[in-house]
């Protein structure tokens, strides 16, 4: 094998090693460990001066027990449930969001398209912590949303918005809107135009044809959305913890908690393990999905 | 006796004042913003007729063919299906289905639910054992059997073109429209697939107007032929008349190849025709077909090259004899086609058939030969 095959082969399997590999065998590590008082605060540390007495020592003291102590208290099992209700909710919405946009894109005029596309990509390019925070500015009691409401007379009281789920909805919603339209339109606007006519021809009604063809057609991009929606919305932190309350207990903000404020390196480890498990199944069925798609191509 | 018999054997419906059409427009315009489509389009279509529309691109006779399928509305003007007016009637409610150029297979569905597609959104609601009776026997029409199970990017391209041909027929539309049905096939498929079109329509008794560019597969496959250009209807005739009998030098030309010779038009006083084209050569003697020719009026004779006769010598049997000198031969195998530069400049196309299998060719470059033809070879065109 030449060097430059092996180079172009090996560079990927290199990445995923160093940034991968790698440092998830050193999170599962800890998460076997103790706790302590040192730096790094667990034990034991992998020592190869000791010899091999040391190197078994050093596997005899790893255990599963924070993994038990997962169980024991419900915070953790309570905290991935809501995690995972708040990223399935936020998906459906992001979808039902999202749809109308990718669906009016893809059937404007061709010249518009482009700047269209532009204007869903534009907020990349402000910092995406400004933007959650800019929410802040919008829900708040004295914010630009309630001041609105209260001037044009539809409320009488400011709505809590700040500091609850609904605000965290807003924020993800809001914050994985384009990962949902990029994928649903790029599906959208190959598809065949001629294939709404001829359900129409065959009988279909306008909205007949949407749900007998334009949907069942831009089936793997909403596949798509939503998976890239749903995987990052379960282990999202920033946005929870800067729009929602104390009780919105999502898997992230307990995470940070373990890590920077109980320093418990072993539980928050364990947690993160745990959280990489739940979201290897969405990840599998995605890929089988993926794989089904290619197959019939 | 023997007479009528032929008349009522010839499918012509359209000869016979007391039919009614199946299909009639009547003053269609259609205009997209400020540019016209079709302008003041009138035409009649009867019953199991096989119509083909004909026309270079940008003609209007898809625009013709999506109104009839109810894609698009007229911007004035009626259309009638049976006597019923269906100008605004939308596609889904008229009993007229369309084969698309595309053939617009829905690709997530197989080839059986692509054809039961139509069946399951009928007004009335077809029991499910009529569907399956139905799309089985539009799979036997279709000879796709083997196919049912299939999804349309796993047949091939002929197979698809029966797809969405089976497709459009299982609701057995009053009128089918086929957009182009044979423009993506190699020219071997499209010939076969003619005659297979030809007997489907024959088999199903359908009405079929086709969309085409193609004069061949028109002149092959339809009843009659509309020849459109710019928007506009230019003839509507049978091939044979519209190939003998063109109404104009842009359907004379559009159709098969011909020769033109501008000229001016001499009546003698026993009522012949004929025409001057140059200073030197002797006027070309023809027919007096069309009795609007008036003496000293400039015409296009139009004579198609296998009517002219290429000779060694004058044939002084016949009216027309012109000699010219041979400055291109193409060899066809069936044929051959010769250009011959008369002596008053023109170059004229003339077609022989290349009976002998051995021996030379008899003619040959620079050759100088007589070009004879009859006096009804050709037609005499005003405009």
């Amino acid at each position: 094998m030449n060097i430059r095959r092996f180079t172009l082969i090996f560079t990927p399997y290199f990445w995923l090693i160093a940034l991968f590999l790698i440092p998830f065998i050193i999170v599962f590590k800890i998460s076997l460990s103790d706790p302590a008082l040192a730096i790094p605060p667990y034990t034991p540390n992998f020592d190869l001066s000791g010899g091999w007495s040391a190197i078994g020592t050093f596997f005899s003291q790893l255990d599963f027990e924070n993994y038990e102590f997962l169980l024991t208290d419900d915070l953790y099992w309570k905290s991935y449930l809501t995690s995972i209700k708040i990223a399935f909710f936020s998906t459906v919405f992001t979808l039902i969001v999202a749809f109308p946009i990718a669906y009016g894109i893809a059937k404007a005029p061709l010249h518009l398209r482009p700047m269209l596309m532009m204007l869903i990509i534009l907020p990349f390019w402000t910092s995406f912590l400004i933007r959650v925070y800019s929410w802040i500015g919008i829900l708040a009691n004295e914010g630009i949303l309630n001041n609105f409401l209260l001037w044009i007379g539809i409320i009488d009281q400011p709505l809590r918005l700040i500091n609850t789920n609904i605000a965290v909805y807003i924020g993800i919603v809001y914050t994985y809107l384009p990962f949902m339209i990029l994928p649903i339109y790029a599906n959208l606007e190959k598809m065949d135009s001629s294939l709404i006519e001829a359900a129409e021809d065959l009988g279909c009604s306008r909205i007949g044809a949407f749900w007998s063809i334009t949907l069942p057609m831009a089936k793997s991009g909403i596949v798509a959305g939503c998976m890239l929606v749903f995987i990052p919305a379960i282990g999202e932190f920033v946005i929870p913890s800067l729009l929602g309350g104390s009780s919105t207990n999502m898997i992230g903000k307990v995470l940070w908690g373990e890590f920077f404020s109980n320093r418990d390196w072993p539980v928050a480890s364990s947690v993160a393990v745990v959280l990489l498990a739940i979201l290897m199944i969405p990840i599998i069925l995605f890929q089988r999905h993926q794989q089904k798609e290619n197959m019939n191509e | 006796m023997t007479q009528a018999k032929q008349t009522t054997n010839v499918f012509s419906p359209w000869l016979n004042r007391d039919n009614k059409p199946l299909i009639k427009f009547e003053n269609i315009t259609k205009k997209f913003g400020d540019f016209t489509a079709v302008e003041n389009f009138n035409l009649e279509i009867y019953e199991k007729e096989f119509f083909a529309l004909l026309g270079s691109s940008g003609g209007g006779k898809s625009t013709v063919l999506r109104m009839l399928a109810g894609f698009e509305q007229p911007t004035s003007g009626k259309i009638w299906l049976d006597g019923e007016e269906i100008s605004n009637t939308p596609p889904n409610e008229r009993p007229i289905n369309m084969m698309f150029q595309s053939y617009a297979l829905f690709p997530h569905l197989n080839v059986w639910d692509n054809i039961a597609f139509g069946l399951k959104r009928t007004k009335k609601r077809m029991a499910s054992s009529d569907i399956k009776a139905r799309v089985e026997e539009m799979l036997r029409l279709t000879q796709l059997e083997k196919f049912a199970s299939r999804k349309p990017h796993q047949i091939s391209g002929g197979q698809r073109q029966r797809v969405a041909l089976a497709r459009s027929l299982a609701r057995e539309p009053r009128l089918l429209l086929l957009d182009e049905p044979l423009g993506a096939l190699d020219k071997k498929l499209r010939q076969e697939t003619q005659f297979e079109l030809m007997d489907i329509q024959e088999k199903t008794g359908t009405t079929f107007v086709i969309v085409t560019h193609d004069q061949e597969e028109a002149m092959t496959m339809a009843s009659r032929v509309a020849v459109m250009d710019n928007g506009k209807l230019l003839q509507v005739d049978t091939p044979n008349n519209v190939y003998e009998a063109p109404n104009s030098t842009y359907v004379a030309n559009f159709i098969g190849d011909i020769n033109i010779i501008e000229g001016e038009a001499k009546i003698d006083a026993e009522g012949l025709l004929s025409i001057h084209y140059s200073e030197t050569a002797a006027p070309i003697q023809t027919e007096n077909t069309n009795n609007q020719i008036h003496d000293g009026q400039s015409v296009s004779f139009a004579v198609r090259p296998e009517k002219i006769w290429i000779a060694k010598e004058q044939d002084v049997s016949l009216p027309n004899n012109v000699k010219g000198l041979i400055v291109d031969i193409a060899y066809l195998g069936n044929l051959s086609i010769y250009h011959i530069k008369l002596e008053s400049g023109q170059v004229i196309s003339a077609q022989m058939t290349n009976i002998l299998r051995t021996g030379q060719q008899e003619f040959t470059w620079d050759d100088e030969v007589w070009l004879n033809w009859n006096d009804t070879a050709g037609i005499v065109l005003t405009r």
